[in-house]
């Protein structure tokens, strides 16, 4: 009888529970969610030549030139983008290095310099925004600079990395 | 010893019959999901806050109970949403994430810590409604497309 009992006792608490339970507590969901625009792809896509350069004469390659600096940015429709530049203030061979400075820069929502937003490129925030219409999200930047080999520059192939770093603002 | 197994029989008899309404008047405890957790949409690296007094963007969902009593409210949180191809996008909630009030505006809001549970004070008519905002924190090479994940709101009777 013991044996009944006890058996029984648990039985009331555990059909207790279990109704306490089911009267006494509830869950729902909802659901979070988000669209993920386009990612922001940049190609550097023309290096910025300055060809043949005699010492002691500078030369300039300007935005419009046709061995300017070219970057092609592609993303989202319309929307706004920070662009900054680490940029190099000597080409280099070898040891040797050749100044370059004076700087300048064009972007566009169409393939061409003419017509473009001048600015000056440089580790600041150029604010900018790709374009939108029949080819949306899109953005093209050209840049031009001025090399100075000195009248003893050594002969040789000088170069230096021209780094551009596109990011959405959230404009 | 007969007598108490006797007892215990009846009780056992019983119990299932006795709603735990009983211990006080009012319909059982329900929670309803009402509106998603919407952070609409998003650009690659850009973190977008969802503040869990955005009408329009927070997440929310109903308590319905009994009038003048406290339940317990429990989050089950996502850590990330998932998207196409099984990409995943980063989610945060922060410790004042979640917001329970006793009517659908905004400004009656109690904020709490959606990652603890967190007990709330159902008024006359028996009626919560719990918010919850978040922050999505996509990569800046993130995959485009939709992403979703769910949020989960279980309420208890804090005396059970």
């Amino acid at each position: 009888m013991r044996t009944i009992s006890q058996t029984a006792i648990a039985l009331a608490l555990i059909a207790g529970f279990t109704t306490a339970t089911a009267h006494a507590q509830n869950s729902d969901f909802i659901t979070a969610q988000a669209t993920v625009l386009t990612p922001l792809a940049v190609v550097g896509d023309a290096d910025l030549d300055f060809g043949n350069v005699f010492p002691g004469v500078p030369a300039t390659v300007a935005v419009g030139d046709p061995t300017a600096g070219h970057f092609t940015v592609t993303g989202a429709d319309n929307a706004g983008v920070d662009i900054t530049f680490a940029l190099p203030t000597d080409l280099v061979f070898l040891a040797n290095l050749l100044p370059i400075a004076s700087w300048t820069g064009v972007h566009n929502t169409t393939n061409a310099a003419a017509g473009g937003t001048a600015f000056t490129p440089s580790a600041a925030i150029e604010v900018s925004r790709l374009s939108t219409g029949a080819t949306p999200g899109e953005l093209y930047v050209f840049v031009g600079a001025t090399v100075s080999p000195a009248a003893t520059q050594p002969a040789g192939v000088y170069t230096a990395p021209v780094t551009m770093t596109v990011v959405y603002n959230g404009t | 010893m007969k007598t108490l197994a006797i007892v215990a029989a009846i009780a056992l008899s019983l119990l299932p019959l006795i709603p735990l309404g009983a211990q006080g008047r009012g319909p059982p405890l329900r929670v309803r999901g009402r509106q998603s957790l919407a952070f609409n949409t998003l650009l690659p690296g850009l973190p977008e806050l969802v503040p869990r007094t955005d009408v329009a963007r927070s997440g929310q969902l109903e308590i319905r109970g009994r009038k003048n009593t406290q339940v317990m409210l429990q989050f089950l949180l996502p850590t990330e949403m998932t998207g196409p191809g099984g990409a995943i996008l980063p989610l945060a909630f922060g410790s004042d994430d979640a917001g329970f009030a006793s009517s659908r505006q905004r400004g009656s809001q109690v904020g709490f810590d959606p990652h603890a549970p967190f007990t709330a004070g159902l008024p006359q008519n028996g009626r919560g409604f719990v918010f919850i905002g978040g922050t999505a924190q996509p990569l800046p090479n993130q995959r485009a497309g939709s992403y979703s994940a769910t949020v989960t709101l279980i309420v208890a009777d804090p005396g059970t």
